[in-house]
């Protein structure tokens, strides 16, 4: 098992940062009543651990017993769409986005199923303690707006028998609506130190010295995204133990591709070179790295190594083809668009210079 | 009842042969019951089936091609009745339009007593109005999906239900072939859609199959990728030991004139010569195009007594020829196409240069800045990518992607490249505007202009003429990749049934799977890589996502698996594309063998 999951809190008490929130939700949860609730933050702050936990601090450690099932739904017209959902007796799991364009009936169908089975299941089994279903939806800003609407109208048709838990990495995503009804939580990314002491709190679990410079440098490398630290964390241990405090941190492969990328954009500018960085560029997306992590990683990087001028300009073709990307097909098109731009920008640039 | 009309046409033996006419008015009995749009008379018999071959040895096709088929069907037939499975069970069969390959195939039959069950698309039938069903007189409606599966099913494992009652099909017959022409083949593949349903069910009865089956792809020559797409969504990446895979050319000139010539005698038709070659020249391979202009320009010409003089040729025959020359247009292909745009910088320099070098020596002297600023800006010579696009008639996405993954080895500059790109990104764009609503097709005019103007119009500075290939973009078979992958690494590491899996299945089965792509399997990748035997328990199937997704330089590309007998790799894709003289000696080898 990875560490990520062996060491991973499973109560609300057991958290180790965002003190407050956690009160906040304890309160909240022995108050009786759970509100719908919607939690956004950046990728690896911890929503998912604080949502498990609060399941259990409602209805006890049976929500960790849970069952992965594939599910089949039946459409109107007799096509099928194949879900994964994780479920456990009291709560209920997914992400609607995987059912694509046909969310919106997935969404209905199962709030609906679960909202008419809820009461009836739990109320048997422990009177009166908490009598609803929780649904947790993952992802759900990269639901169809038609789904979400849907969604809203569920919501409130519902209250009475279950309540929903919606997760997301950018709420302005999220119609407004939604948000209304929802008590937004902002899961914030942990800070640097907070996460050298995760780090530290894991490594003393597992019986191992970590030095704090080392700690720090992963956190750094991690980008304030502690599932990443975490890994990064046990790739360390395996490459090298006992630790050092000057080791080398190991990054994942499409980082250090990607800084291949950018040394070979500095080093020349020719059409020559843009195919060779095309064909690069193939091999990340053929990957599966999102077409928008890559631009994003590529300009951070870009950003480092240019020389003040040039920045401006870089971000400017930066931001405005990634809108492209964003509205267009075919993400190698502007990616490509815009590191032809960025060559022609630099070209001139150190012509300029050296003119002088 | 809709399957037995589908019998009823499918013993029809294909052709019509000559000088049984009373036979031929019987079957057409039967056509036109199948389609009402068969020709009453056998006046108006179209002549490409009045003169369908009756014979292998009058078929215009390449000696050879015919006796690897047969071969095939030979072996095919074999191995199935003894319930041997070496030989591939299915053939497909791939050409341009107009080549002959049905027609081959049903003479083929015919001479080697195969039945022949065709599957024919049944004629489009709505529901039944209201009306109708009120009086009970509409057949029972089924769709077109559900008929497919029951005409696979029957022909495929059954041999009593499909009877011919024709004659020649006598009751001893025990081989059939069954022939499945002009399936059409989706181009989505989302599970959903009828053409994709009927894949699948091809694919589930192919294995359980007792006769051999053919499916016949019409394709143009240029288009052998698309051949070999269609092809993975018909049967599936996974079934290639059970096919084999044969093109067809187009039906060479000289073959193409012998047949012309040939229903020209039956017909006493005598056109100047002239003519004929203008049939054949336009025809560009297609037999039963070259058949149709031929019956075309015969209509309404008197019917000469045999005998003609033939000796006014000369200026009438050619004058014949013009009039008579039913032309198709010939489209020149796509690499053509994006060649000649995207060459016609160069040209323009070339010509530039060429009109200025005599002027050059007194311009030099006057006012040679002026002269350098003016030219770059000169786009006089009226070359519109426009009509080169629209005459090629191919899809502006595909002339789009042809022009970006080509354009950059054409250009010198990289503030011109820039500007292309830029442009070509705005074409994307709109590309993608316009597949959102289809229905507005005024976008794609466009999406082909800005494209082919942007690597006409930027590119000042053009490279210097240098062989350079066009190829083929990989934009596409990466999205392909993409998605692959990512179903196999979900399916690898999400599975709901996985065992022990070192992630808990829980937490990445909802992060959705770009996480689990970028930051859960990279660092999985570390670990395996430094640690094979270690505590990670991973299975075949994981050790293999893994590997294949491992980039060029990282450790892990070579990742050891657990028993060797199981990471044997699937089959490679070549199989797909050998050739069929290959494929039977290597296959009758393992029949010996398994013996």
């Amino acid at each position: 098992m990875l560490w990520v999951d062996k060491h991973r809190p499973k109560s609300l008490d057991g958290l180790d940062y965002h003190k407050p929130l956690s009160q906040q939700l304890k309160r909240m949860v022995s108050a009786g009543d759970l509100a719908h609730t919607l939690l956004y933050g950046p990728s690896g702050a911890g929503k998912k651990t604080r949502i498990m936990a609060m399941l259990r601090e409602i209805h006890g450690p049976s929500v960790e017993r849970l069952r992965v099932e594939q599910r089949t739904f039946k459409r109107a017209n007799g096509t099928d769409i194949e879900l994964t959902i994780v479920s456990s007796n009291h709560h209920l799991e997914f992400n609607p986005s995987d059912a694509g364009i046909r969310d919106r009936e997935v969404v209905q169908e199962i709030i609906k199923e679960v909202a008419s089975s809820g009461p009836v299941l739990i109320g048997s089994s422990n009177q009166g303690k908490s009598d609803f279903k929780v649904i947790v939806l993952n992802e759900v800003e990269r639901m169809s707006k038609p789904a979400q609407h849907a969604l809203r109208r569920t919501m409130e048709k519902y209250t009475a028998s279950c309540r929903l838990i919606l997760c997301c990495t950018n709420p302005s995503q999220v119609i407004a609506p939604i948000r209304s009804r929802c008590v937004c939580l902002r899961i914030a990314a942990p800070t640097h130190e907070e996460i050298c002491a995760v780090l530290s709190a894991v490594a003393r679990k597992e019986g191992l010295n970590l030095p704090p410079q080392l700690g720090l440098k992963i956190a750094q490398s991690s980008e304030r995204n502690l599932r990443r630290a975490l890994l990064t964390l046990e790739a360390c241990k395996v490459q090298q133990y006992p630790f050092t405090e000057q080791q080398h941190v190991q990054l994942p492969d499409w980082q250090l591709f990607i800084g291949g990328v950018v040394d070979d954009l500095v080093s020349e500018q020719t059409p020559r070179q843009l195919l060779k960085i095309r064909s690069k560029l193939y091999e990340l997306l053929s990957n599966c790295i999102p077409p928008d992590l890559i631009m994003r990683t590529i300009v951070r990087q870009l950003l480092s190594k240019m020389p003040m001028p040039v920045r401006m300009e870089l971000l400017h073709h930066a931001a405005i083809y990634e809108h492209r990307m964003q509205a267009g097909s075919k993400p190698i098109f502007h990616i490509e668009a815009f590191l032809a731009r960025f060559m022609s920008c630099y070209k001139k640039f150190s012509v300029a210079n050296h003119g002088k | 009842m809709s399957l037995l009309k589908r019998k009823l046409s499918s013993a029809k033996p294909a052709a019509e042969s000559r000088g049984r006419p009373q036979r031929a008015q019987a079957k057409m009995l039967a056509k036109a019951l199948v389609s009402n749009t068969a020709p009453s008379t056998q006046q108006s018999l179209l002549w490409t089936d009045k003169y369908e071959p009756g014979s292998s040895a009058s078929l215009a096709m390449h000696k050879k091609k015919i006796e690897e088929i047969r071969l095939w069907l030979r072996n095919a037939d074999a191995s199935l009745q003894l319930g041997l499975p070496p030989t591939p069970r299915m053939l497909v069969l791939s050409g341009p339009p107009g080549s002959g390959k049905s027609t081959m195939l049903r003479v083929l039959a015919r001479e080697l007593g195969f039945e022949l069950c065709e599957w024919v698309e049944p004629r489009a039938q709505g529901r039944p109005s209201l009306v109708e069903r009120e009086r009970g007189e509409a057949e029972e409606y089924e769709s077109r999906v559900a008929q497919f599966e029951a005409f696979v099913r029957s022909s495929l494992r059954t041999l009593s239900l499909c009877l011919g009652n024709g004659p020649e099909v006598a009751s001893t017959v025990r081989r059939r072939l069954v022939l499945l022409d002009e399936l059409a083949v989706s181009s989505v593949s989302d599970g959903d859609s009828p053409m994709q349903r009927q894949q699948d069910i091809l694919r589930r009865a192919l294995p359980t199959a007792r006769f051999p089956v053919v499916v016949i792809l019409t394709a143009g020559s240029e288009a052998a990728d698309s051949v070999h797409r269609q092809l993975e969504r018909l049967a599936g990446p996974d079934a290639e030991a059970q096919r084999l895979v044969a093109h067809v050319n187009p039906v060479a000139d000289t073959l193409l004139l012998k047949a012309l010539r040939h229903v020209c005698a039956q017909e006493h038709l005598d056109l100047p010569a002239g003519a004929l070659d203008a049939i054949v020249h336009s025809a560009s391979g297609d037999l039963r195009s070259a058949l149709h202009s031929l019956q075309f320009t015969a209509v309404g010409r008197a019917r000469p007594a045999a005998t003609m003089r033939q000796d006014r040729g000369g200026v009438r025959a050619r004058a014949a020829a013009a009039e008579c020359s039913v032309g198709r247009d010939r489209f020149p292909d796509l690499f053509r196409t994006i060649g000649k745009i995207l060459n016609q910088p160069a040209k323009r320099a070339r010509q530039r240069a060429e009109a200025a070098k005599p002027e050059a020596h007194a311009k030099e002297q006057r006012e040679p800045q002026r002269e350098h600023a003016e030219a770059p800006r000169d786009d006089s010579d009226d070359f519109a990518p426009e009509v080169v696009i629209q005459s090629s008639a191919l899809d502006e996405g595909m002339v789009l992607a042809f022009l970006h993954h080509n354009y950059p080895s054409f250009f010198e500059s990289v503030d011109d490249v820039a500007d292309a790109a830029a442009a070509l990104s705005d074409a994307a764009t709109l590309m993608r505007a316009h597949s959102l609503s289809p229905w507005q097709p005024q976008l794609l005019p466009y999406v082909g202009s800005i494209g082919g103007r942007a690597v006409v119009s930027c590119n000042q500075l053009p490279a210097p003429p240098r062989f350079s290939q066009i190829s083929k973009p990989r934009v596409f078979t990466v999205e392909r990749l993409v998605l692959e992958r990512r179903q196999q690494a979900v399916a690898a590491f999400l599975a709901p049934s996985g065992g022990t899996l070192p992630v808990r299945q829980s937490d990445i089965a909802l992060q959705g799977s770009s996480q689990l792509m970028v930051e859960v399997l990279p660092m999985l990748q570390l670990l395996v890589a430094r640690d094979p035997t270690g505590e990670q328990a991973l299975t075949n199937t994981q050790r293999r996502v893994l590997t294949e997704l491992a980039f060029s330089n990282s450790p892990c590309r070579s990742l050891p698996l657990c028993t060797p007998q199981a990471a044997a790799p699937p089959p490679a894709a070549a199989a797909v594309s050998r050739p069929i003289c290959e494929a039977i000696p290597a296959d009758a080898d393992e029949i010996e063998e398994s013996d």
